[in-house]
């Protein structure tokens, strides 16, 4: 007896669970999500990662809200697709979701917009009635347009050029001089750049703070895929950066750690060595929080041998928004608002940071805009000087960085965040001489298998 | 008539009064339970906004986890290998934590040394458990990182120039680090259990053995350790189910899996299936270590049902 209603009780729920298991994924058709947006949201919900936007939202736009309009955060951590996690269950549940719950814009980086833009859960902004891109970099606009249809579906506040950021006071000592456009005619080839590695390391310095570092410059200039027909290889490109940074770890011209480690934090500081970090405007003005408090202005930036971006934010409006006209005039002004823009490009200095949020709203970081116009104003203005470097006209160098970068929609997966995070910190294992170059590809490949059984290499 | 109604009603009540426990216990256990058995059967996998999709698969799941890494891992299996690095984790936490609590226990409770201060000793080395495992990663990792206060702490001792030493960038540094929280944090429950075993042994056996003049290590080796065979047992088992269930430590210590994956353990390998959401090969990871966890629990069952044995014999 006791048997017959154990059995009846399993039997019952193999017969829920499978129910319930196979309903779950009716949703998985192909079926196509119409656009919907309304207008009469109270509150504006928008998801991001960082408090990058939040931060320039706060100074610029808070104040400006129209009565009655409250504005909501959802932040989710980057790292290893935990954000893409969270924003995937939120805009699936969006058209749905009570007006309170319901994301109106998102957040996207380079290394998953071309998902998010392909798909139906992003609107078509001209939709909305973001009609002006004319002063947008035309890189920025291609990573938010359809693969098909040409159609585009975010902006951003922002572009993000690639710079060569270094340490003037070295490279005085191993140049012979700290002049941005000296320095650029010294280091605008990869040969030249490792050249120079081997003089640097003569006098005691190291050429980069982490083996990492030039990573994004190699990687984002790739010309072919690592997958193709979910077959993975190597590219030419992470080959060569490979074999630099193999020579560079041999040499000693650069250490082994991961980009965001706390040794390459301390090369920051007044006693740091290594001369030239790899980033873009958000990178020094935003993420070296180290250099800005110990060597504030003892900084420059070129163009260096490669041009390359690195990162990005573009705002995109999440279908089902119920506050579409807003979202408009988000998008709008924070890419064609001269008065705005103007303050973006120029900043007030440096932001202090407590518990991971801002502690005065009305500092905020100086940002390489995403507008020409703006941009070529300050160019030509004497008078602007980024104070972090020193006084120089950072815009000039990173303009036509912007001007040059492709973004060659045909290379980006939707694994591009995972392989851009697990590729290079998998090879530390190697540079860090804990494994041979075949042992590190075979945890590389262990992860691969995780990540989707279906790649191959 | 009427009092036969009335034990009908008391019955009705009492599953009443349990039906909360076997509700939850339904609906959070053991659906999903089940559900695990049944998604390990098919290729379930969901791409985040494409959606999920789930086909009957049948082993597939299960072959292609024992075939995984066999291409390229020198042919090395690689739940095959987490499977091994849990064991050598555990073993490299477990085994010391057993001798120390053993001798813990027996100082605890010899009637002859008569330890003042017991109950400040007990809580103080069971204190450690109570502390999240995921904040004692934490703390040693905070500890133990490249630059940290273990690192300067040491740097006098030789050529900092020749390259210091990293706890995270050697496999088996890595290891130590998570035997040794495992070991602090579970020494003292394991001491507290095996004293209870002692205690629960007549102390007549105790005082014959010493008026026929027996020493401590006599008495030890011939009475304590046979009479503590069924609860070490146990102790064991159920260390070795949570040494396979390792998971918090070496995930937030090594950061999923350290040095060439050589911490990375069966459930952290399971971790990374549900993270990608390949759920079918995750179920079919978690079937076969509840089959392993199973058979463990059997075993355990058995020695505790036969527990009289021992005692039988070393009268």
């Amino acid at each position: 007896m006791k048997k017959r209603i154990l059995a009846g009780v399993l039997s019952a729920a193999t017969v829920l669970t499978l129910t319930t298991g196979l309903t779950g994924c009716k949703d998985n058709g192909a079926g196509h999500i119409d656009p919907v947006f309304t207008d009469d949201g109270k509150k504006l919900r928008i998801a991001c990662w960082n408090w990058e936007f939040a931060e320039y939202f706060d100074a610029f736009y808070a104040s400006k809200l129209p009565e009655g309009i409250t504005v909501e955060w959802a932040q989710f951590p980057n790292e290893g697709k935990n954000y893409q996690d969270n924003l995937d269950r939120l805009l699936k549940a969006n058209i749905d979701a009570p007006a309170d719950e319901k994301i109106d814009i998102f957040l996207a980086e380079a290394d998953y917009i071309k998902k998010y833009v392909n798909s139906d859960y992003s609107l078509d902004v001209k939709s909305l009635g973001v009609t002006d891109t004319t002063n947008a970099y035309k890189y920025v606009l291609d990573a938010a347009t359809t693969d098909s249809g040409n159609v585009l579906k975010g902006v951003s506040f922002q572009a993000c050029p690639g710079a060569v950021i270094i340490r003037k006071s070295i490279a005085k000592d191993v140049l012979g001089t700290d002049d941005p456009n000296e320095l650029q005619s010294k280091l605008d080839s990869w040969d030249k750049f490792n050249a120079v590695a081997a003089d640097a390391k003569a006098k005691g310095y190291m050429m980069t703070p982490s083996v990492l570092e030039t990573y994004r410059a190699f990687a984002n200039n790739a010309t072919t895929s690592y997958l193709n027909d979910n077959k993975f290889a190597p590219t030419e490109a992470f080959n060569n950066w490979f074999a630099q940074s193999k020579e560079f770890v041999s040499k000693g011209y650069t250490q082994v750690c991961d980009l965001w480690d706390p040794p390459k934090d301390n090369q920051m500081l007044a006693d740091g060595k290594a001369m030239c970090f790899f980033g873009p405007s958000w990178y020094y003005n935003f993420s070296m929080g180290t250099a800005q408090k110990n060597t504030n202005g003892d900084w420059c930036v070129i163009q260096g041998p490669q041009a390359y971006f690195w990162g990005g934010t573009w705002l995109l409006a999440a279908n089902g928004t119920d506050n579409s006209s807003l979202v408009k005039q988000i998008m709008n002004d924070f890419m064609n608002d001269t008065e705005l823009m103007e303050k973006l490009v120029k900043g007030t200095g440096i932001k202090e940071w407590k518990d991971g949020k801002p502690t005065s709203a009305d500092h905020y970081n100086p940002c390489f805009a995403n507008n020409k116009a703006i941009i070529k104003k300050y160019v030509e203005d004497a008078s602007y000087g980024n104070s972090f470097l020193g006084g120089q006209n950072d815009l000039a160098v990173m303009t036509s960085v912007a001007d040059n970068i492709v973004w060659k929609k045909e290379l980006h997966t939707i694994y591009d965040q995972t392989f851009n995070e697990t590729l290079p910190k998998t090879m530390l294992d190697f540079f860090s001489g804990n494994a041979s170059e075949e042992a590190a590809w075979n945890k590389f490949y262990n992860e691969l298998a995780t990540v989707d059984s279906k790649i191959t290499h | 008539m009427k009092k036969e109604h009335k034990l009908v009603s008391y019955a009705k009540w009492g599953y009443i009064f349990i039906a909360p426990f076997f509700i939850v216990y339904l609906v959070f256990s053991l659906i999903p339970l089940i559900s695990t058995f049944v998604y390990s059967f098919f290729e379930y996998s969901d791409s985040g906004l494409s959606g999920a999709t789930m086909e009957f698969a049948g082993l597939k799941n299960y072959t292609d986890l024992f075939t995984m890494g066999s291409s390229y891992n020198n042919g090395q299996i690689s739940i095959l290998s987490y499977a091994g690095n849990t064991m050598i984790m555990w073993i490299m936490g477990a085994v010391p934590q057993l001798l120390f609590s053993l001798i813990l226990a027996v100082i605890f409770t010899s009637a002859r040394l008569k330890i003042k201060g017991q109950r400040f000793f007990k809580t103080v080395i069971y204190m450690p458990n109570l502390i999240m495992a995921a904040a004692f990663a934490m703390l040693f990792w905070a500890l133990f990182q490249f630059g940290g206060p273990i690192d300067a702490a040491f740097d006098w001792v030789g050529d900092a120039s020749q390259g210091k030493f990293d706890f995270f960038k050697n496999i088996w540094s890595e290891r130590t680090l998570v035997a040794v929280i495992n070991f602090i944090m579970w020494f003292g429950n394991t001491t507290i259990l095996l004293m209870a075993g002692i205690m629960g042994i007549d102390q007549s056996l105790f005082e014959a053995a010493s008026i026929d003049g027996a020493t401590s290590w006599q008495v030890f080796r011939k009475v304590t350790i046979p009479l503590l065979m069924p609860i070490m047992v146990y102790v064991v088992i159920t260390s070795l189910i949570g040494g396979l269930q390792m998971f918090d430590v070496p995930q937030i210590l090594t950061n999923r899996g350290g040095t060439l994956n050589g911490s990375k353990t069966l459930i952290m390998y399971l971790n990374d299936f549900v993270t990608n959401k390949q759920y079918g090969v995750a179920g079919a990871v978690s079937v076969l270590v509840f089959i392993i966890t199973g058979i463990l629990s059997m075993i355990v069952f058995k020695t505790m049902n036969t527990g009289d044995k021992p005692k039988k014999k070393a009268k």
